[in-house]
């Protein structure tokens, strides 16, 4: 199977134009190429068993296996042991080792040693989410849950609590591939988010706008030159939002109807001038809500950040109108739902066309956790936590080093990389985290974590070394190299034939550590 | 076309004195905002470097620099973590501040006049924050509208102001080495340009990095793609130049003298190394973090030790060390060194030993050109302290950058106010450079305190008279409350010379403590009035 063959032959059209089809379902061949770049899109990283099985599938059948349900995963487990406070070891009485800690409210330790417990807790939680990604299946699921957790951004040192970081994020990955909508309006009274936001303290006597306005400029109708919403409209919504509070026993949200705002809340003409006049909190809110997915642009919003997560960052005017238009037309015929509008996308013309092959820049996780799973790594289970959760911490650690923390976006504008013009991607990419990259690549390579021989031999045997490099440069990487880069591969690693295991990793090493080996 | 090039090759340096009229060199050197400079300036990078040295957490500014006139009150705020007073390290020429007794070596650089102290540095709507003020800090913006306000950091306009177009035509002749370097994991805003970060980031110096570039065709036919993969193969390549670059310079860099084994120790001796190897490099960030220090700051059988003693002490040996390698290698001329936190802390302390997020705190700079003495007066501590009681600011810290840009960077005033995104006054604190001014710290803080500032009656309760002094100019009088912050503006406009009155009436503020401060030119006061029922 020859990678550069297929680009040759396969564009539909031979015009360099960006755009050329829209949201119908593709109709060209269905190979490798294909389905590897699905999946590097859509998972993290592309199996070559998956590869194949998608490939028998035809594309029908393949899109719809990316969306088979996913159970709920269980709670993080204490993997901690005891914590240190100022030379003092305490235990966590509220959750033995091993056992899950996602609900426990950290009430039954020591005073003193609540916060050290929460911390632990919370670099559990991240583990836990690494450890999930790794241990993905061949679903769209964890791809989704990151965007939701970037859409949605809540720093966990601004939570300040483990369980509620923990329940914030059991909401967004049970709503991932769901209703957004729906999504929105829990979120609004999540208390991760009304912790991070201020919203536990917005009142009818101070209000606070800060969620307010977000939720509307970075949530839901954005900030481009169709979205006309005014200031009045965050001060009504604020009003709306006012008395959402956190109960200090249980931790959930509830309603403190004296803290609220009882007026009439009037919106602007954005929002066809609706009013929404006092009742219960949640009422007001499903109010709030329905009125801001009343608006178109709220739908295309959406589908701009769907297409840069997936696509391309770029969305010049033809995408506008052949590909984000229609998506938010279908949005909103299917009630918000994201199933349906992502399987569209990801099944569609434009999806496929070569000018949309190769552009997009790995983001850490497609880079570490891509790369672990195209090797085949295999991790501990989950629930075998004592020795699991150290190899998740080290690459959750990695994640961090790349600029893109857990719990931890920059700010509440979620991963620069997918909303910062000039750069978008590209801010994945510097000359301080390429080093990370690289680091990462040839430790693992070097390392014998990836194992480079079994990798080919996925491919089945070789007729010659230059067929061997070609198959494994084309699997490695999306953006194709030329015949001369090939022969320069060969010629400075295994002039004499067949590489024995060093040659073999160094070719490696040197194939991941190209430019190219950053696009997917 | 960068101005020193065209410069160095239309002007021959003998021609310079006739083309300004016949005025020499030494004559320009110290009017900054002269014709000279501005023909020189901004444009012209000299080689000084700049070296911040971030506290991070917060530093408990009433701790590292202890008010002897205030110490009263001091220790009633503040009593299970106060720093006894006979502990209290002295300084040449004043006595009423001194160092927590952790930072001998401070103290000798101080009294050596190698360090200096600026008391009560903040800004007027404290964040209390640690990642938005560490931003404000970064920026020099402290606006709350997301969409507008800055995103590059102060010293990354800088640097992208004098090395236009950084990355792509760079390393070249002009700028043969990284401009900014941070001995750290991640870049920080303090360096963050318009769209590339101004910075490298490095932990080890010695690291060799394997990526290659060998290839510059684009086979496949997608404009996206392809520009992805330029920006990639363009930055594989500064990644690579640099690192070795940096690699080559430690290695014929060299340290002299010892080191502290601790954290910001080693950062500064490679900072120190890299300088020694010959690195042109503008400036230089270090971390030492543990300052949010809400409880067990200090032991509670002594309280002058304890994990806030070890961090100042950590800081004061880090800076003597590397002050000391400078030295010896000659290379103290060209090096200023400063440190910022992202706030103070509390005056009241905390029934855990520590103290809480608070505003305004001392700032130290170090090196050959600082000027001697401390500038400003201590903190205005009340004797019925409350729990949210704030240091208000003397100086803004902008002010202090802009000081730093003008007197160590040599920047045009004009261009100043533009990278400074606003006039910031400056400040009596650097001086013997070639583009220093020459005002004593001692001289300025005597003038100060010459200047009237009166309010009576105080407590008032609507009414009330301010009194000002002003020598003339542009000057301001804002009245801050307990936290800080600021509530009301009496007065923000150009006088005359003269003492002048402001009558206030119908007064809406809440009752409390508030304080009144005066900024004219470099001069500033502070004083403290209470509002009651």
């Amino acid at each position: 199977m020859d990678r550069r063959s297929f680009f040759k032959t396969s564009g539909r059209k031979k015009s360099s134009f960006r755009v050329q089809g829209g949201i119908d379902p593709y109709g060209g061949a269905w190979t490798r190429d294909e389905v590897s770049h699905l999946l590097k899109r859509a998972l993290f990283g592309a199996r070559e068993t998956d590869i194949q099985s998608f490939v028998s599938m035809g594309p029908e059948a393949a899109i719809d296996a990316l969306f088979q349900p996913q159970p709920l995963p269980a709670s993080p487990l204490r993997e901690y042991g005891m914590v240190g406070v100022e030379g003092f070891m305490y235990d966590d009485l509220g959750v033995a080792v091993g056992q899950p800690w996602g609900d426990d409210l950290n009430t039954a330790s020591d005073p003193q040693a609540r916060p050290a417990i929460n911390s632990a807790r919370n670099g559990s939680l991240i583990k836990w989410m690494m450890g999930l990604m790794l241990h993905q299946n061949a679903t769209i699921h964890e791809k989704m849950v990151l965007f939701m957790h970037h859409h949605f951004s809540v720093q966990m040192g601004e939570v300040d609590n483990a369980t509620m970081c923990y329940r914030h994020h059991m909401l967004l990955r049970q709503h991932a591939v769901g209703n957004i909508r729906e999504l929105t309006r829990l979120v609004s009274k999540d208390p991760a988010m009304l912790r991070h936001l201020n919203g536990y303290l917005n009142s009818k006597k101070a209000p606070d706008e800060n969620f307010a306005r977000e939720l509307q400029e970075l949530m839901t109708v954005g900030k481009g030159t169709d979205s006309l919403y005014t200031e009045n409209d965050v001060i009504a919504a604020a009003k709306v939002l006012t008395g959402w509070r956190i109960d200090d026993a249980t931790k959930l949200a509830r309603f403190e109807a004296s803290e609220h705002d009882m007026s009439t809340k009037q919106f602007s003409g954005f929002y066809k001038g609706v009013s929404i006049s006092a009742g219960d909190g949640d009422t007001e809110l499903a109010a709030l809500i329905n009125m801001i997915f009343g608006v178109k642009e709220t739908a295309r919003f959406i589908c701009r950040k769907l297409y840069r997560w997936f696509v391309y960052h770029r969305i010049e005017a033809e995408v506008e109108t052949a590909v984000i238009q229609p998506l938010a037309d279908l949005l909103i015929a299917e009630d918000y739902e994201l199933e349906p509008v992502l399987k569209v996308l990801l099944r569609s013309d434009h999806f496929y066309e070569t000018a949309r092959r190769a552009s997009y820049i790995k983001n850490p996780y497609d880079f570490i956790v891509g790369t672990l799973r195209e090797f085949n790594v295999s991790f501990p289970a989950m629930a075998d936590y004592s020795v699991s959760y150290n190899y998740f911490d080290a690459l959750a650690k990695q994640g961090n080093r790349m600029l893109m923390g857990l719990f931890q976006p920059p700010d509440v504008s979620g991963w620069p990389a997918y909303y910062q013009e000039p750069m978008f991607y590209e801010m994945w990419v510097n000359s301080n985290s390429l080093p990370r990259r690289a680091d990462f690549v040839n430790g693992v390579v070097a390392d014998g974590v990836v194992d480079v021989r079994a990798y080919a031999n996925e491919s089945g045997s070789q007729p010659d070394a230059r067929t061997l490099v070609e198959t494994m440069a084309g699997r490695l990487l999306q953006y194709p190299l030329s015949a001369t880069s090939i022969d320069y591969i060969v010629n400075r690693f295994c002039p004499s034939g067949m590489p024995n295991d060093a040659q073999l990793k160094d070719i490696f090493t040197f194939i991941m550590n190209l430019p190219e080996y950053h696009l997917c | 076309m960068n101005r020193r090039k065209f410069l160095s090759r239309t002007v021959p340096a003998t021609v310079m004195p006739a083309l300004l009229n016949g005025f020499s060199f030494s004559a320009f050197g110290s009017q900054p905002g002269s014709a000279l400079h501005h023909l020189l300036g901004p444009d012209v990078p000299n080689d000084h470097i700049l070296v911040l040295i971030q506290l991070h957490g917060g530093n408990d500014g009433l701790n590292t620099v202890i008010p002897l006139d205030v110490y009263g009150n001091y220790y009633t705020a503040r009593a299970n973590v106060a720093i006894p007073q006979d502990r209290v390290l002295r300084l040449d020429g004043t006595d009423k501040t001194g160092l927590h007794p952790a930072m001998t070596k401070l103290q000798t650089l101080f009294n050596t006049g190698k360090a200096n102290i600026v008391q009560s540095v903040g800004y007027d709507k404290q964040n209390f924050s640690h990642f938005r003020s560490t931003d404000i800090w970064m920026t020099g913006d402290d606006s709350n509208n997301r969409s507008t306000r800055e995103k590059r950091g102060w010293l990354g306009r800088y640097l992208e102001d004098v090395y236009p177009g950084y990355p792509y035509e760079y390393p070249n002749s002009d700028m043969p080495d990284p401009l900014a370097i941070q001995i750290s994991d991640m870049p920080t805003v303090t360096v963050q340009g318009d769209v590339f970060s101004m910075g490298l980031s490095i932990t080890d110096p010695m690291n060799v990095y394997s990526f290659v570039n060998p290839f510059n065709d684009y086979p496949l036919n997608s404009e996206d793609a392809n520009r992805e993969l330029q920006y990639l193969r363009i930055i594989t390549d500064k990644t690579k130049v640099y690192s070795d670059i940096i690699r080559a310079a430690y290695s014929k860099g060299t340290n002299q003298g010892t080191y502290d084994d601790t954290s910001l120790a080693k950062q500064l001796a490679i900072v120190a190394r890299l300088i020694s190897g010959g690195l042109k490099t503008r400036v230089y960030t270090v971390t030492l973090g543990g300052f949010d220090t809400h409880k067990k700051q200090v032991n509670a059988g002594d309280t002058s030790t304890g994990g806030h003693a070890d961090l100042l002490k950590s800081l004061s040996a880090g800076i003597s060390s590397f002050q000391g390698d400078l030295e010896k290698q000659s290379l103290d001329d060209r090096v200023l060194g400063m440190t910022f936190s992202e706030f103070g802390r509390r005056i009241k302390s905390n029934a855990s030993m520590g103290t809480d997020h608070g505003a305004a705190a001392p700032l130290i700079l170090f090196g050959k050109h600082v000027k001697k003495g401390v500038l400003g007066t201590s903190p205005d501590i009340p004797a019925d302290v409350q729990v949210v009681d704030n240091i208000p600011f003397q100086y803004d810290f902008r002010s202090i950058y802009a000081t730093v840009l003008e007197r160590w960077f040599c920047v045009d005033k004009t261009k100043i106010s533009q990278l400074m995104l606003k006039d910031y006054q400056s400040l009596p604190i650097i001086s013997g450079t070639p583009c220093g001014l020459d005002d004593d710290i001692d001289e300025v803080n005597e003038q100060a305190d010459k200047m009237i500032l009166k309010f009576w009656p105080n407590p008032y309760q609507q009414v009330a008279t301010l009194q000002f002094s002003t020598p003339g100019g542009k000057t301001v009088v804002q009245q801050l409350n307990a936290l800080g912050q600021l509530v009301r503006i009496h007065a923000q406009e150009t006088y005359p010379a003269g003492t002048f009155n402001i009558d206030i009436y119908e007064d809406q503020l809440p009752t409390g403590m508030y304080f009144i401060r005066l900024q004219t030119g470099n001069l500033q006061k502070v004083i403290r009035v209470i509002k009651a029922k």
